[in-house]
């Protein structure tokens, strides 16, 4: 039985003034929010408004110029058991295309402590069990985003932070992914899910956080956000801004 | 730290090119040792003298040219596919990271170099017996070779993880490690050997008891190497620290 290392108290990430510089170019600027547990939150902006740099940030994989951006109340790099508190979706599984899913996943676990059969059981859980031994390097989009996925899951994580998990997954997929994003915040886990696809999201989310060139929009409830709008309206009444700084060349979203 | 060890080793062995460049280390180490034996073939030289045993054994030390590709791809190519920030996810203390893909590329080199050694030792075996001759395994100027081809091959496994780590991108890597040993450091040393003998390639070549001229001495050669490695893990490991990871 894995360890469920869910947090409990406070909220599951949180970010204050949290800012990120490349170079001259402020990509993430001031940003504040909460992402609390036994709730979807939609992660809302136009590419390059800071999204996923304020996914890495969380992740400890990016540094903050300056401000916080913790996960259960600590920085990551901090976290007893990483794998077991947060699970991640980012560009793609990063699995070696010469490896299948399932020596991907057993790497994953190895390195984690987190015992084998979990490889199994994720593997089931998005449905790739059927296709667990070819290369990864095979796959379609949408398997890859199973297998993203599939990692995330791994260490039965309380938070979940899903950077685009939509993209490449066909209409069975989306629905699938529907389901599970639901079934999780109704574990009582937290997740932060971004995505283009703001009709989808509005079938999902409870609350949505909106960043429009890394500056906080609007950090609410759906219900409170839509007032009888669809979600694209109200996205751009607030953020309507399409042309960031991040759809230029060499930016970072 | 023993769970990273273990999930680098799953990593290594699941890799077909692992195991293709093995197979290359051990072709590498038998040809490289038949053909000098096929050069000298019918000339009226004495196969047991010193300098012509290192020179027959020296095609283990192919098993170092190889691996050192391994460790660099092992490091760098985690940039490649996203493997990084899987691997940061994992243990955000990245240090640990490539600390333990340091020791396991250790261990990696270690067995190319076996590989290849053996290889040269059975091809030359057979060459000799062929000849009339036995090889004579007791004497140092062949397991002395072989021990320093295996040796150089840790090493190099090793400063391919450095490599790897300082540069993180692994055509720029590949293509200016393998130049700058295979050209630039052998040019260095025909034109300025004096100077050039403390370059880590040259130096690697005395500890593989390459029978060359204005070599440094074996120990002085492995301390050179050491230097170089360390030198190159540390500012591995402070750019990998240090710098964000963005894909």
């Amino acid at each position: 039985m894995v360890v469920n290392m869910r947090s409990q108290q406070g909220p599951a990430a949180s970010c204050r003034s949290l800012t990120k510089l490349f170079g001259s170019r402020t990509v993430v600027d001031g940003l504040s929010f909460d992402v609390p547990a036994g709730a979807v939150t939609g992660f809302v902006g136009a590419n390059g408004a800071g999204k996923t740099t304020t996914m890495r940030m969380l992740l400890g994989l990016v540094a903050p110029t300056s401000g916080s951006a913790l996960v259960h109340g600590r920085p990551y790099r901090e976290l007893p058991h990483p794998r077991r508190q947060v699970g991640a979706v980012l560009a793609g599984p990063g699995a070696h295309p010469g490896h299948s899913a399932r020596t991907h996943l057993t790497i994953l676990a190895t390195g984690a402590g987190l015992p084998v059969r979990r490889v199994a059981e994720v593997l089931d859980q998005v449905e790739l069990t059927e296709h667990a031994g070819k290369r990864v390097g095979t796959y379609s989009m949408g398997m890859l985003q199973r297998l993203a996925l599939a990692g995330a899951l791994l260490g039965d994580p309380g938070l979940l932070i899903l950077d685009e998990p939509v993209n490449g997954l066909d209409p069975p997929g989306i629905a699938w992914l529907r389901d599970l994003l639901r079934r999780l915040a109704a574990e009582e886990r937290a997740v932060l899910v971004s995505s283009h696809l703001l009709g989808e999201l509005a079938e999902v989310v409870d609350r949505v956080v909106i960043i429009d060139r890394g500056r906080l929009v609007a950090d609410t409830t759906l219900p409170d956000l839509l007032r009888g709008r669809s979600l694209e309206e109200a996205y751009f009444d607030l953020a309507g801004s399409l042309s960031t700084p991040a759809s230029q060349p060499g930016a970072a979203s | 730290m023993n769970r990273l060890l273990r999930a680098e080793l799953r990593k290594v062995l699941g890799t077909p090119l692992t195991w293709w460049l093995l197979l290359g280390t051990a072709a590498i180490g038998v040809l490289g040792t038949i053909a000098p034996l096929i050069a000298m073939d019918g000339r009226p030289v004495d196969l047991l003298t010193d300098t012509q045993l290192r020179t027959a054994l020296h095609g283990a030390a192919g098993g170092s040219v190889l691996v050192i590709v391994v460790g660099i791809v092992g490091m760098a190519g985690e940039w490649r596919y996203g493997q990084a920030a899987q691997a940061f996810l994992t243990s955000p203390r990245r240090w640990r990271v490539v600390l333990a893909k340091g020791v396991l590329q250790l261990g990696v080199g270690l067995g190319y170099g076996l590989v290849a050694a053996l290889g040269s030792a059975v091809a030359a075996w057979i060459w000799y017996d062929r000849k009339g001759l036995t090889l004579p395994v007791e004497r140092p100027a062949v397991w002395l070779t072989l021990l320093g081809c295996v040796a150089v091959a840790g090493l190099f496994g090793l400063l391919g993880v450095a490599v790897g780590a300082a540069v993180r991108r692994q055509v720029p890597a590949l293509v200016g490690t393998l130049a700058w040993l295979v050209l630039v450091e052998p040019a260095l040393f025909a034109a300025v050997p004096a100077v050039s003998r403390w370059l880590p390639g040259v130096a690697s070549l005395a500890l593989r008891g390459q029978p060359a001229d204005d070599l440094l001495p074996p120990v002085t050669a492995a301390a050179v190497l050491l230097g170089t490695i360390t030198v190159a893990l540390a500012v591995g490991l402070r750019m990998v620290e240090r710098d964000d990871v963005t894909s």
